[in-house]
């Protein structure tokens, strides 16, 4: 590690890290999305410039803060650790639905899929949660304590103000209510509980066709 | 005996430069970290087209590339990555080797993995790399870094308990969950009975 400690420390010592990646990161960002957004016309001239001028002064608005900085290294450090293992998880689905034979279901089966797959879109944007609990959750002075500092605040609200016990019991409560007044449903149909195993698993296996299927 | 002793000791010696001179360069430290973490992300952003007006949008590309490279550098800022990559990556790729000899092994057979077996082995893949990327997260130390939600939710937990709102909310949702299965037991019997009135 000492070796590779060397160019760590003149990429740092040259402010690489703190200064050039994240204006590249915060400058590409917002230059991209301003110009696919078009917020000042498309017809306007001089609307690139005006793009490439609010860009750069934002991105240094931003470097102004290094908390900020070091808080995004952490964030996007973690989020592309998930990305990483999402993408293994994908290559070895991928392998494995070439040489096995999807699972072919009926009508209901279908609509276990559909619901499988807005679950795992679900549990896919949860991935920059837990890259922003990571983030929040390391030991430094700045915009991650203060964020920590924001959750136990609210927790701790709700407890020493008696409410969380309120809220619970108004949950039940409102449950009750739901359930009391609720319409009455036709019968349902016995529901086949391997479906229940197979349809996350083959809305799984359509993920990289997804993916392949994109232009 | 003594000849695989020394052939052991000669492929340690072996690997163990290796390893150094990719060190020495900053190869698995910087670049290949880099390498992987910029294709990744330029890869995604193409596929998403985040940054482009229309598909064939070179500025648009060139941004891409800017905002992968911003990435990729800013992320090897947290050292910590390092780690991980370098705990994760190897096993997942012995994962991957495992799953191709699967299906080297099933090439004899000349049939596929049925419908229910395909679901097992998709929950296994996901099971499998989750738990060495949880080892991998641990190995670094940084899941001591979730330390202070624990204590949070230790102590709301210690509060519900010595305050006995934890021992009212059980009760209440005993009395509750008792309740519905009662009411719901009665539906059920009632509609079992207007079937067979019926029949």
């Amino acid at each position: 590690m000492e070796s590779s400690s060397f160019i760590y420390a003149l990429f740092s010592q040259y402010g690489i890290f703190t200064i050039v990646a994240p204006f590249l990161l915060v400058f590409s960002l917002l230059y991209g999305s301003l110009r696919k957004i078009g917020l000042f016309g498309r017809d306007n001239p001089s609307k690139e410039k005006l793009y490439a001028i609010i860009s750069i002064v934002i991105a240094f608005y931003y470097l102004y803060s290094i908390s900020d900085v070091i808080f995004t290294s952490y964030f996007i450090s973690f989020f592309f650790f998930e990305i990483l293992i999402i993408f293994f998880i994908l290559m070895i689905i991928a392998l494995m639905a070439g040489i096995s034979e999807p699972y072919g279901g009926d009508d209901e089966f279908q609509k276990y899929k559909q619901s499988s797959h807005n679950v795992i879109v679900g549990l896919l944007t949860l991935t920059v949660l837990f890259a922003f609990l990571y983030a929040s959750s390391v030991d430094f002075e700045g915009f991650g304590t203060a964020a920590q500092n924001i959750m136990t605040e609210i927790m701790v609200a709700l407890i020493f103000s008696g409410l969380l016990p309120y809220l619970i019991i108004g949950g039940f409560v409102l449950a009750a209510l739901y359930w009391v007044y609720k319409k009455d449903e036709p019968p349902k149909k016995k529901r086949k509980k391997k479906y229940f195993f197979i349809a996350p698993a083959e809305a799984l296996y359509e993920l990289p066709e997804f993916t392949k299927s994109r232009k | 005996m003594t000849d695989l002793n020394q052939l052991s000791s000669q492929i340690g010696f072996v690997q163990g430069n290796f390893n150094q001179l990719l060190s020495q360069y900053g190869i698995i430290n910087f670049v290949l970290p880099f390498l992987l973490i910029f294709s990744l992300v330029f890869m995604l952003l193409e596929l998403s087209n985040l940054l482009k007006a229309s598909p064939d949008d070179t500025v648009g590309r060139k941004l891409s590339a800017l905002f992968s490279l911003g990435f990729a550098l800013l992320s090897i800022y947290n050292q910590d990555l390092i780690i991980w990559l370098l705990s994760f990556i190897p096993k997942a790729t012995l994962v991957i080797i495992g799953f191709s000899l699967l299906a080297i092994a099933l090439a004899f057979t000349n049939k596929k993995i049925p419908g229910g077996l395909r679901a097992f082995f998709a929950f296994l893949v996901v099971g499998i790399i989750l738990w060495l990327a949880m080892n991998s997260l641990s190995i670094s130390g940084s899941s001591s870094s979730s330390l202070p939600l624990i204590s949070l939710l230790l102590q709301i937990l210690d509060y519900l308990m010595q305050s006995g709102m934890l021992a009212l909310l059980v009760v209440f949702g005993l009395v509750f969950l008792v309740i519905m299965w009662v009411v719901g037991g009665d539906k059920k019997s009632g509609s079992s009975g207007g079937s067979a009135s019926s029949k």
